[in-house]
């Protein structure tokens, strides 16, 4: 459209052009800045609803699928693979979720105990110390079951961080054969702690 | 005199737990789960208590149909329990990676209901029931395989690989498996 003006006109006009240039920019400029808004209000929404709700959502949508499964030594099934997959993905989180499950015993000590199994095995370094307080918790559950399963997922852990606690446990085992499970588990820290001090 | 080994849960057979309804002498119901039959058939292995027979067939077990190295709790129980059980038994071989293993594989017969709880008195109150823990375990097993007792072809690849990367810790892994 300017090819058609002469020079005089192209600079009577100058300041209507550049301001009409200038806005535009600004125009396009604000409408790049909204998209980016956008884009980010929902990003963060969706990392919101992921951190917060999703991981708790799915963490108990897999203990009722629990409730279904048949564990057999060995052998992984849906619960104990979704589970290390959410380990995998939120980390923290879900041992935070799993951990209010069974230290406040809303689970029951089957799930549990597979669940506390899954944290002595599951391959994911950053998860380490959080997966072993919990086992460590559970040394105090009130079901026999579960306080096995902790002790055999400390064993495989094979941390000597975990000794005091199961010294402790060890001291207030009411049943014996637990207890004889527990000084195996100890035995095998104790021979970790001197191979690493050796 | 031989025993018969039975791959069981200990935890099950606790005879002190939290539940006020178990009279003393009792069983837990969830432990007859370790003694389930097909076509009223029952799994066990007949061997001699010592060391080395109890772990090649620790090392067997856990890894026939497996994904990964659990720790190993089994019952160990006395021939003699049988015959006073009067429960009758026949040669049949096993499912296991060691072909030795496997011909200590027997099948318990014609098991009943009445048969099976008496089966489990005994075992809560005359066998001997143990755990390997899952360090040793996965120890032993690696030995088994290097001696070649256990027959890699035999072994799921899921588990082959979580053994081969402890040999050999530079081998690929994801960041987090189970």
């Amino acid at each position: 459209m300017f090819l058609n003006l002469t020079t005089e006109q192209v600079s009577k006009h100058a300041p209507a052009i550049d301001g009409f240039v200038r806005n535009s920019k600004m125009l396009q400029e604000e409408l790049w800045i909204r998209e980016w808004e956008t884009k980010s209000i929902r990003r963060v929404g969706s990392t919101i609803a992921n951190s917060v709700l999703y991981p708790d959502r799915r963490v108990r949508e897999l203990f009722e699928v629990a409730k279904e499964e048949i564990f057999e030594p060995g052998v992984e099934n849906a619960f104990t693979r979704g589970l290390a997959c959410l380990i995998n993905q939120y980390g923290y989180k879900t041992i935070d979720i799993v951990t209010r499950l069974i230290v406040y015993e809303i689970v029951n000590e089957e799930t549990a105990s597979q669940a506390l199994l899954l944290f002595g095995r599951v391959e994911h370094p950053p998860s380490h110390a959080g997966r072993l307080s919990l086992l460590e918790r559970s040394l105090r559950h009130s079901s026999t079951r579960v306080r096995n399963a902790a002790s055999y997922s400390i064993a495989s852990l094979d941390d000597p961080a975990a000794i005091p606690y199961l010294k402790q446990a060890i001291e207030r085992e009411t049943c014996g054969e637990l207890r004889d499970d527990m000084r195996q588990a100890l035995e095998q820290l104790e021979s970790t702690r001197q191979c690493h001090s050796s | 005199m031989p025993f018969l080994l039975r791959k069981i849960r200990k935890a099950r057979w606790y005879k002190h737990d939290r539940v006020p309804w178990l009279i003393e002498g009792d069983l837990q119901a969830d432990a007859l789960d370790d003694l389930r039959t097909t076509g009223n058939k029952l799994s066990i292995y007949l061997i001699d208590d010592d060391d080395t027979t109890l772990e090649r067939v620790a090392s067997a077990l856990v890894t026939a149909n497996t994904e990964y190295i659990s720790d190993f709790e089994y019952a160990l129980i006395g021939y003699e329990v049988f015959q006073e059980l009067d429960i009758k038994s026949e040669d049949s071989e096993g499912e296991t990676p060691d072909g030795l293993v496997n011909s200590w594989h027997r099948d318990l017969l014609e098991l009943t209901a009445v048969k099976i709880v008496a089966l489990a008195n005994a075992i809560q109150t005359r066998a001997e029931r143990k755990v390997f823990l899952k360090r040793r375990v996965t120890r032993m097993v690696l030995d088994a395989l290097a001696t070649q007792q256990l027959d890699r072809a035999r072994m799921k690849p899921a588990l082959l690989e979580k053994l081969d990367r402890i040999t050999d810790p530079g081998a690929p892994s994801g960041s987090s498996r189970a």
